[in-house]
């Protein structure tokens, strides 16, 4: 076949015409043979069916007759035949009759027996039976068997004509194709040559040559158009390709500048990547990445160095079960599975390590996941540092610090102790002197009595001081803050330091600025002390003249204000060179000052520490002789001006308006009183000395206004303040106005002259606000109802102000000498005292009976104050009731405090008790109880 | 197996139409004297047909009686009879057929007569043609003898 199809197209057309013709021709002449061969023996049949007849009918009279002979005779008439192979003749049964054989044929050549009547041809004979009948009857059947050779004669001629004519036939149907074929094969194989040329020359411009109309010329056009249509695209293409050419070029070029900046860059990464090795290479720390099988990606030299590596790359690859024991590797293991799977960094995370001697070791760990462009985890970024050694400073520090922490208590106890000890028995000490003093008693026992009060008074002072200073080097101090009016407690401060004032005949001032906030958040009892402690000072190394104390706002940011307080005096002054040194600890400005004045040399030095923990500054201005001013300021926070004010029971319509004559040759002290005046909306107008009053009063009468209320001050030049009474007095149309006399001291007698004289209020300097408004309140209001006006006093104030002011009060203390002072104390201000020494006998007291007050010693056997007290408050907690309970301590120590409130406790006394503390305590108690004002306002003074 | 002869001979025999009444009148084949055949002659012959007739067995003492067969056998039995039958029935259309010596060459159209054992005949064309009946050259040529005719002896 591959051959056929190889071929060319006009011998495979050939083969094609001549293989058709053959078929073609074949099967003709084999269906004319087959016909032949049918008519043939279909003639031959009849033929013989004739003859058979013929003789069948020439020979049924023999058979008639029974005459084998002539039967026989005939039947070798068949001789003539030669083709006849044999007959036979049968009788009615089928029996042979006669018979005739050709010559040549065998004797033993079978007759067939009867069969029906029919031709049939075998292999290479036809046997025919005929029947042969006689008028009709069958009489029997004549056979006649012939041989096939004339069919067989005719059929091999047949077939050589068919073979010769086939042959021709063939032969000349090639030939014939041959030429036509040229008619459908040239124009074919001319598009195949051009076709064959075009592929070899790659020339599209040649053409074939279009011949005849048929499909092989559509072939053709269509080819050329092909071919034309290749042209075109080759013209295309090639235009394209030399555009793609330029293009090319020019990328190329790009690419190469691309390539020569990328060859740059990576350079520069290089050295980056080289800088960047070398300083991951030279840390200290830890430092590596890991994937997400915990096996490490980038290592640095520190964490070769861990992993017993001799370089960073022997790790890359391996993981930490290749380096540790398996417990740590499996530990270091779990922590980075945790990191990669959470997306959780772990930063500063402490675990135990092993170096590569297998030293245990402390490792700070960061460990953050390391994620892809598209966020998910790849691995892991690890930080670490060896901080065996931090952790052994740190441990080393933390012993350090227990051990100043123990030291640090120990000392705080040792105070508290020493505190306790030392004031415990000079309480008694004072305390019974107080006592004494009280008693009758003969003048050189007064005198002795005295002097040990006032070495009481100093040993006080100087073991206050000494502990004071031992609490602030010890950083045992705290500061409060707690609102407390700032006039009222400076005003407090400085009556007790009025007394000395007195004594050295020097005039004590207090001024606060208006713009001083009234209610101030700090400490008021440590600024108290700053106070006292200046205020002290300028007493003690004054000798004439007068202290004037002054409290201005210095700045003022939001609430916080800066309050600057002065302590003028007019006395020694302090020389330039001491200045600084007199703020020292255990310095004076004269060492010989010891012996003149007194002192620990630690009260300055105590206030400074003081002013520098209210976050102020404590300064001095002086001038040798003339005298100093001390200035400090401290930081106060404004506080709501809640109601603190206590014991006011002056209404103010009362004041509003009233004329006011002010008699002071104190310029300061006048200021100070038009202040107070002025706030509460009165009128006043001062005057320098008594000849003024008594010329402001007549034309204050003249103008017809005259002046309802008269302030005067007892010392004065040329006239004193009695003088001036008396002149008042002598002039019945002055005489209608109240006056109010103002002394420095209170003096023995001055009292009854002051009644002698009708003078309505017979007050002490410094006088506090409230004190002051109390009694021109009481006065003017007295004043409305005629009779006889009582003599109001300080004492008076304080007695009328508490009518029927006898407190009941529970004292629990376990000290008898306390106890008797205590007592003692109490019972000389009338109020009536119950005694209990311990915290129990102190509740059974108070299931017995109600008390106004509690003073609870703190330190008592069996149960101490403050469980007494927390007892007391949890009892409460049901009733609802509030017992009012004051601490006794010994204590003065940072921290006692808040264990008192804490225990439910409302203030806290010091002992030694100082009367006049007591006496604040008293009055207030006294007040409130008269008021009914609540407990928590109220800021205790600490002392 | 001459009944069967006699039945074969009319097969070959053609007879005038005035043999016969009509066309369909039957083929009668006759014996003349006692039945040499004793019955077998009607056993065979009689149901069959010649040529659409239908054959039937008359047997006749008399010549005379059988002039309307067409076959008469005369036994061997009456040599003299015989002479006379035929006699009478010369020129009729009859076949006469006999089994005496020399029945053809008395002018019997066909005889019987042995040979080997075989039973043969002779056949007298001249009296066939003489009595217008046609005998087919086939059976002629069957016969041993002809007299007359071309072919004749």
């Amino acid at each position: 076949m591959p051959l056929i199809r190889n071929s060319s197209i006009q011998r495979k057309l050939t083969f094609v015409i001549v293989c058709t013709s053959l078929v073609g021709l074949s099967l003709a002449c084999l269906s004319f043979e087959l016909y032949e061969r049918t008519s043939f023996r279909a003639a031959m049949t009849s033929e013989l069916s004739a003859l058979a007849d013929t003789l069948g009918a020439n020979t049924a009279a023999s058979l008639a007759f029974n005459d084998r002979k002539s039967a026989q005779d005939m039947l070798s008439a068949l001789r003539a035949e030669p083709h006849i192979v044999a007959a036979c003749l049968y009788e009615s049964h089928g029996v042979v009759f006669a018979e005739y054989r050709r010559a040549g044929i065998a004797a033993e050549f079978a007759m067939p027996p009867r069969r029906e009547d029919g031709a049939q041809f075998q292999k290479d004979t036809l046997t025919l039976f005929r029947a042969v009948s006689l008028g009709g009857e069958k009489t029997g059947a004549i056979a006649i068997i012939s041989d096939l050779g004339a069919l067989q004669a005719k059929i091999k001629q047949y077939t050589e004509i068919s073979v010769v004519v086939i042959l021709f036939s063939i032969l000349a149907t090639y030939v014939v194709s041959s030429r036509l074929l040229r008619l459908i094969t040239e124009p074919i194989l001319h598009l195949a040559q051009v076709a064959a040329r075009v592929t070899a020359k790659e020339d599209y411009a040649l053409r074939a040559l279009p011949r005849g109309e048929d499909e092989v010329g559509a072939l053709i056009g269509s080819f050329n158009q092909m071919l034309e249509r290749i042209q075109e695209r080759d013209a295309a293409l090639q235009g394209a390709k030399s555009e793609l050419e330029l293009r090319v070029q020019a990328r190329t070029r790009e690419l190469q500048l691309e390539v020569n900046e990328r060859m740059r860059a990576e350079e520069a990464l290089s050295e980056e990547r080289k800088i960047l090795r070398a300083l991951i290479d030279n840390v200290p720390d830890f430092m590596y990445v890991k994937d997400l099988e915990c096996r490490f990606l980038v290592a640095n030299l520190s964490v070769a160095r861990q992993m017993g590596a001799k370089a960073p790359e022997e790790l890359l690859g391996k993981n930490d079960f290749d380096f540790y024991p398996r417990e740590i590797a499996t530990t270091f293991y779990e922590d980075e599975q945790r990191v990669i799977r959470s997306g959780q960094a772990e930063v500063n995370r402490e675990e135990a390590g092993l170096d590569s001697q297998g030293n245990a070791s402390q490792i700070m760990t960061t460990q953050v996941p390391l994620r892809d462009k598209n966020g998910r985890v790849t691995g892991l970024v690890g930080i670490g540092r060896d901080i065996t050694h931090l952790k052994k400073v740190q441990e080393e520090m933390q012993n350090a610090r227990e051990a100043a922490e123990a030291a640090s208590r120990a000392k705080s106890e040792f105070l508290a102790n020493m505190s306790h000890e030392i004031r415990t028995p000079l309480n008694g000490v004072m305390g019974m002197t107080d006592l004494a003093l009280e008693t009758d008693l003969t003048q050189e026992q007064r005198e002795y009595l005295e002097t040990v009060k006032m070495s009481g008074d100093s040993l006080l002072t100087v073991i206050n001081d000494i502990l004071d200073f031992s609490k602030i080097e010890a950083g045992k101090i705290d500061l409060e803050a707690l609102d407390f009016d700032l006039r009222d407690s400076l005003e407090s401060t400085l009556k007790t330091l009025a007394v000395r004032a007195d004594e050295k005949g020097l005039e004590l001032l207090c001024e606060v600025a208006p713009e001083v906030p009234e209610v101030v958040r700090g400490d008021s009892s440590r600024l108290r002390q700053i106070v006292v402690n200046l205020v002290g000072n300028a007493i003690k190394f004054t000798d004439s003249g007068e202290i004037a104390v002054k409290v201005q706002v210095e700045t003022r940011e939001g609430t916080e204000c800066v309050c600057r307080f002065t302590v003028a005096d007019t006395g020694v002054g302090i020389p330039e060179d001491k200045r600084e040194l007199i703020f020292k600890p255990f310095s004076q400005a004269d060492t010989s000052t010891t012996r003149k004045y007194g002192g620990t040399g630690l009260g300055l030095t105590i206030s400074t520490r003081l002013v520098q923990m209210m976050r102020g500054k404590i300064w001095v201005e002086s001038e040798l002789g003339r005298g100093s001013q001390f200035h400090f300021t401290v930081r106060l926070e404004a506080a709501d001006a809640k109601e603190i004010k206590l014991g006011t029971i002056a209404p103010p319509e009362l004041l509003r308006g009233v004329k006011v004559l002010v008699v002071d040759d104190n310029r300061t002290n006048r200021r100070i009183l038009e202040g107070m005046l002025l706030r509460w909306h009165m009128k006043p107008t001062p005057v320098d000395c008594a000849a003024a009053a008594l010329a402001q009063l007549s034309s204050a009468l003249e103008a017809g206004e005259p002046y309802p209320l008269i302030l005067t001050d007892m010392h004065m030049p040329e006239m004193d303040g009695f003088a001036l009474i008396e002149q008042i007095r002598q002039r019945p149309e002055l005489s209608a106005a109240t006056i109010m006399m103002l002394t420095s001291a209170g003096h023995r007698g001055d009292a009854a002259r002051c009644q002698e004289l009708g003078v309505a209020a017979y007050l002490l300097k410094p006088i506090r606000q409230s004190e002051l408004r109390e009694a021109v309140a009481r006065v003017l209001g007295a004043r409305e109802q005629e009779g006889a006006i009582p003599l109001i006093t300080r004492f008076s104030l304080q007695e009328t102000r508490e009518p029927g002011a006898c407190l009941r009060v529970l004292l629990a203390e376990d000290n008898l000498v306390n106890q008797r002072l205590a007592v003692r104390l109490l019972e000389k201000r009338g109020h009536r005292v119950v005694v209990a020494s311990t915290g129990l006998e102190a509740l059974e007291a108070l299931e017995k009976e109600s008390f106004d007050l509690v003073l609870m010693d703190v330190q008592m056997p069996e149960m101490d104050g403050l469980e007494a007290t927390a007892t007391i408050r949890e009892k409460e907690k049901s009733s609802g009731l509030h017992q009012a309970v004051v601490a006794l301590t010994a204590h003065a120590m940072k921290g006692d405090r808040e264990k008192c409130l804490a225990a439910g406790m409302d203030g806290y006394l010091t002992k030694p008790i100082r009367p006049q503390e007591l006496d604040q305590l008293l009055e207030t108690y006294a007040a409130r109880r008269m008021e009914g004002r609540s407990v928590a306002e109220h800021a205790m003074p600490k002392g | 197996m001459k009944a069967a002869f006699l039945f074969h001979f009319a097969q070959f025999i053609d007879w005038p139409p005035e043999a016969f009444k009509d066309g369909g009148s039957a083929l009668t084949y006759c014996t003349v004297g006692d039945d040499p055949f004793h019955g077998a002659l009607d056993a065979s012959l009689n149901g069959k047909t010649i040529d659409s007739r239908p054959v039937r067995v008359l047997h006749f003492k008399q010549t005379q009686e059988a002039q309307g067969c067409q076959v008469v056998f005369l036994g061997t039995a009456e040599k003299k009879f015989i002479s006379a039958a035929l006699a009478k029935l010369r020129g009729t259309p009859v076949l006469s057929v006999g089994e005496s010596e020399n029945f053809a060459h008395e002018g019997g159209m066909i005889g019987f007569f042995l040979e080997d054992k075989k039973v043969r005949f002779e056949i007298n064309l001249d009296a066939a043609a003489h009595a217008k009946l046609k005998i087919s050259a086939r059976l002629l040529a069957l016969a041993k003898t002809v007299i007359g005719g071309p072919k004749g002896t």
